[in-house]
């Protein structure tokens, strides 16, 4: 299995700037909006730097954030615009931005169109309001349902959802009414992640005090299966542990970062990958901008795969999809001697319910997926 | 040198009665090692013996010590290992003196091992001088002490000195108690050549050095020595006498301890109490009490990296150069790959060559269950000896199984005999014979497999008599028993690096205990892992380890994919040091719980 170093590469853009920070978010975000304009500067200065170097073409561009949603529709206007100008970006390129419920009106969803942006991805997180309150968010449930609405008459035909579950206090048909409600919504996309405490954050601090509790083991797979099973009836595909999508709308420019495929990443924390290489910017939004008012590359760092490495990623990327693992290519590659070895833990492993082949594909049950950490680890 | 002033003598000791100390004191007051060379405890070189205060093998050295009459003499200590493991060496060593210093701590009185020494010396006819040492202390009770060497060990307490190792006070008594009442080596100079061989060292320049001690004739450089039990000859090259290093003499003549150089490749060619005579002028027989020592634990040592295969390989051969009683061939199991089957005198000396592969030659090991020698017999009237479970036949074809016995001989005060005894007859053992030696202490013969008592039966017997019990033991031959192998199915895989032979009636509970140790060894997996001992295709004990069932975290941070990577990794890296049967990790710890492994009680 060839990394996709030939195919077409992915552009992903930070925007770190949000209202506030979420409690239990401990992405690279910047509060201070004034700042907008001097990231926009910097991320044209981030491209020109590139321009000539990268050579390759996209054929997806994300918005990622913080809340890109939070800039302004000519501003992103004018960057898609300069980005369009600096590399060559595919016609029918899949163009997402992130945007959080309240944050755009029909006629900012309209411009957004008009401009390009042809997936939108929503911050939904939950159709209950508790649940909002909990998470820290700024929009309520009405929020979300006009922003789909909105984004549905602007003219998209592409929308995600974006959900958290595994809430403290909440019950697991709490859980399968946000489903119910999201397939009613009836998005392309859903992508539901279960809550994770990152170190650092307000929830992690709650939970150490004992306010707040992770679900069990055995709750958090009955989370995780019922997830599937509920988005498999209302017609979405799990094509990768959080991600769900109805036949043709898997996230083209998420699949590159699984698949091995090129991306190059601008603005603050942004990784890059071009195989064996992969590097990433100066986290924090200062030092980002000192270094390209300067002059300088904002590369914080980076790193060569080598071939361990690259066979590890390999592996625990591709177990956590729906492709699974082209194993006779992998060992191939990697190694006769290894597919000798392996073999019996991965015949174990279809005996014990977790994996089955599909034709040379190995691949993940959900009860595998659940537990593809380790497997990964079991299997490196 | 004449024989007259010479003297070799040893000391022993309860353990923790201050025998290095002292050693240490005398061989600093006559000045064999000048003082900026002094460290604690000199005579235990290896670090190993100096971490587990015990000494492992002998050592000797030579003392100049001028009588208060000024006549000059020669002291020779010889040193004597402390574990049942070394009882051979021990009385090797032993042989070679006419005396021994018999230490009594002050505080703690006459203790199990006290007495136990005691017997040794007397079976050697020794001269036996007591000394009560630690006198400094304060809670040092001299007359309850001398009131017990009266009592408890037969000997005068009006013989008894007054030590300190620690302060040195009583060490000039001491060493001329040593001129006075130690005899001199008797022996013939001019007679035909016979030396005892009671250790030998292996030098990486000079090959064996053999420390022996001369009963009668000479040898000097240039003589061709042979040596009865190996047949050798070899050609000498140095002789010499045991100071802080060795040192050079023309001859060594009866009476005299030292050591002799020949160009030999490896101390397996030296055994301890072998008799080394002239090849030109033999002696017409061996000393006597030769005994091949030979290994009664067996177990193998595989790498747990089995990469590492070669470094194994290179690092048992270099380890066999200095310990002729380690026995090793190579063995191949299914689940733990290339390694080697090695025999040991006991339980003691295994570890101690585990740990000095892993810490000498930084190897990480794997080291399956021990087990004895058993007999099979086959249908057709073939016996085969094993001692390796893998090697284990069928059992349609075994006519009868036998295993070796040792006859155990128990000295312990009457108050604790229930104990005892319950002890013995859960470990298969037979009473052949009590006798009340004095009136408060009894004298136990059992009949035990060699199995039952290879674990923690001196351990366990230690504790039920507060360390009173005194246990030595024969080997008595084999005996008829019935006996299974037991395998250990690893989620329906057997791994056979665990299975194990038993009595019939001790199978059940000993596998038991073994699923109950791997099931808390081996970390909980994606699915349930059945934990099984079986008999043939009989289950007899099943333990279940649970699957862990949710891990994976939700997102790959988008294109931080290092991130994520670099958390697992941590993970792989703990992983490490754990072996793949079929599709279960199973940790090195596994291994090494069922290694321990007693019979579960009831």
């Amino acid at each position: 299995m060839k990394w996709k170093a030939e195919s077409k590469a992915g552009l992903y853009l930070h925007v770190p700037f949000c209202r506030k920070r979420c409690p239990f978010c401990d992405f690279a975000i910047s509060c201070d909006l004034s700042k907008a304009s001097a990231w926009e500067e910097a991320i044209g200065r981030e491209a020109a730097r590139w321009a000539g170097a990268w050579g390759q073409p996209f054929d997806t561009v994300y918005f990622g954030g913080g809340t890109p949603s939070l800039l302004e529709p000519e501003r992103l206007e004018r960057i898609l615009g300069r980005l369009r100008a600096t590399f060559e970006i595919d016609g029918q390129a899949e163009v997402t931005l992130e945007a959080n419920p309240g944050t755009l009106g029909p006629a900012g969803l309209s411009r957004l169109f008009e401009i390009g942006v042809n997936r939108l991805s929503l911050g939904v997180q939950s159709f209950d309001e508790g649940d909002l309150i909990l998470l820290g968010r700024e929009h309520g449930v009405a929020d979300s349902l006009n922003a789909f609405r909105w984004a549905r008459q602007a003219g998209f035909r592409n929308q995600v959802i974006d959900l958290i579950y595994g809430l403290p206090g909440r019950s697991a048909e709490h859980w399968r009414e946000q489903l119910r409600r999201a397939i009613e919504l009836g998005p392309e996309h859903i992508s539901a992640y279960m809550l994770t405490y990152e170190p650092g954050t307000a929830f992690t601090r709650r939970k150490e005090r004992g306010e707040f509790r992770e679900p069990p083991e055995g709750e958090a797979l009955e989370l995780f299966l019922m997830t599937r099973e509920e988005l498999e009836k209302g017609g979405y595909e799990h094509y990768e542990i959080s991600s769900f999508a109805r036949p043709g709308f898997q996230s083209r420019h998420n699949r590159k970062y699984w698949e091995g495929a090129p991306y190059l990443g601008l603005g603050p924390s942004a990784h890059s990958f071009r195989d064996p290489e992969r590097f990433w910017n100066y986290p924090r939004l200062k030092d980002y901008l000192d270094a390209l008012a300067a002059g300088r590359s904002p590369i914080a760092g980076g790193e060569i795969l080598s071939r361990e490495e690259k066979r590890f990623e390999q592996l625990f990327l591709g177990l956590r999809t729906s492709r699974g693992l082209e194993l006779e290519e992998f060992y191939k590659e990697f190694g006769e001697g290894e597919a000798a070895r392996q073999r019996p833990v991965l015949e174990g492993l279809v005996e014990s319910g977790l994996a089955v082949w599909i034709g040379s594909r190995f691949r993940l049950t959900a009860r595998g997926l659940a537990v593809a950490d380790g497997l990964a680890v079991k299997l490196a | 040198m004449p024989i007259e002033p010479i003297r070799n003598f040893s000391i022993i000791a309860h353990i923790d009665h201050g025998k290095s100390t002292l050693a240490d004191r005398l061989i600093q007051i006559t000045k064999a090692i000048p003082e900026r060379l002094m460290q604690d405890q000199v005579l235990d070189t290896m670090d190993l013996e100096r971490e587990r205060g015990i000494t492992i093998k002998s050592q000797a050295i030579a003392l100049s010590y001028r009588s208060r009459s000024g006549q000059e003499f020669v002291l020779n200590l010889i040193d004597t290992p402390g574990h049942a493991d070394f009882t051979y060496e021990v009385s090797r060593a032993l042989t070679s003196c006419e005396g021994v210093l018999l230490l009594v701590d002050a505080c703690q009185g006459v203790q199990a091992q006290t007495i136990s020494n005691l017997y040794l010396a007397l079976e050697h006819d020794l001269e036996i001088i007591p000394v009560i040492n630690k006198v400094d202390k304060p809670t040092a009770n001299i007359e309850r002490t001398r009131e017990q060497i009266l009592t408890e060990l037969g000997l005068d307490p009006d013989a008894a000195l007054l030590a300190s190792g620690k302060t040195g006070q009583g060490v000039e008594d001491i060493l001329e108690a040593i001129v006075q009442r130690i005899p001199p080596p008797q022996g013939d100079r001019a007679a035909p050549l016979t030396a005892l061989i009671f250790d030998s060292k292996y030098n990486a320049y000079r090959g064996a050095v053999i420390y022996c001690r001369v009963f009668d004739g000479e040898v000097r450089a240039g003589d061709t020595i042979k040596l009865f039990y190996s047949t050798n000859t070899y050609r000498v090259e140095e002789v010499g006498v045991f100071k802080i290093d060795l040192i050079k003499r023309e001859s060594l003549g009866a009476g005299e301890v030292g050591y002799i150089i020949a160009g030999i490749k490896s101390v397996s060619e030296t055994r301890v109490g072998d008799t080394i005579t002239l090849a030109e002028r033999p002696a017409p027989k061996p000393l006597p009490g030769y005994r091949e020592v030979l290994p009664v634990v067996f177990s193998s040592i595989y790498p747990t990296n089995t990469a590492e295969y070669d470094l194994l390989v290179d690092s048992l051969a270099k380890l066999q150069l200095n310990d002729a009683s380690l026995q090793y061939q190579k063995d191949t199991s299914s689940s733990l790959g290339s390694g080697f089957r090695c025999g040991f005198l006991g339980l003691l000396h295994l570890e101690i060559v585990q740990e000095r592969l892993e810490r000498e030659f930084k190897l990480d090991l794997i080291t399956t269950a021990p087990s004895v020698k058993y007999r099979v017999h086959l249908k057709g009237g073939k016996v085969l000896e094993i001692d390796n479970p893998l090697n284990y036949p069928d059992p349609s074809k075994i006519e009868k199984t036998e295993e070796p016995y040792i006859r155990a001989q128990i000295l312990v005060p009457e108050k604790y005999l229930g104990g005892i005894i319950t002890h013995c007859l859960e470990h298969r053992g037979l009473n052949q014979k009590m006798n009340y030696s004095s009136p408060k202490r009894v004298e136990l013969y059992y009949d035990l497999p060699l199995a039952e008592i290879l674990f923690e039966f001196y351990d366990q017997l230690k504790s039920l008599s507060q360390g009173y019990a005194t246990f030595s033991y024969e080997p008595i031959g084999y005996q008829e028993s019935s006996l299974v192998k037991v395998d250990v199915l690893v989620n329906g895989e057997r791994v056979d690096a665990l299975s194990f032979i038993a009595h019939r009636d001790r199978a059940e509970s000993k596998a038991r205990g073994i699923c109950e140790r791997l099931k808390k060894t081996i970390p909980r997996q994606q699915f349930q892992i059945p934990i099984q001992g079986a008999i043939g295709s009989r289950i007899i004990a099943r333990e279940t380890i649970s699957a862990y069932r949710k891990d994976v975290t939700a997102k790959c941070y988008g294109g931080d994919i290092t991130r994520k990577r670099k958390l697992l990794e941590r993970q792989k890296e703990g992983k490490k040091r754990m072996k793949m049967v079929g599709s279960v990790e199973i940790p090195q710890e596994a291994f090494l719980s069922v290694l321990r492994t007693s019979p579960v009680k009831e």
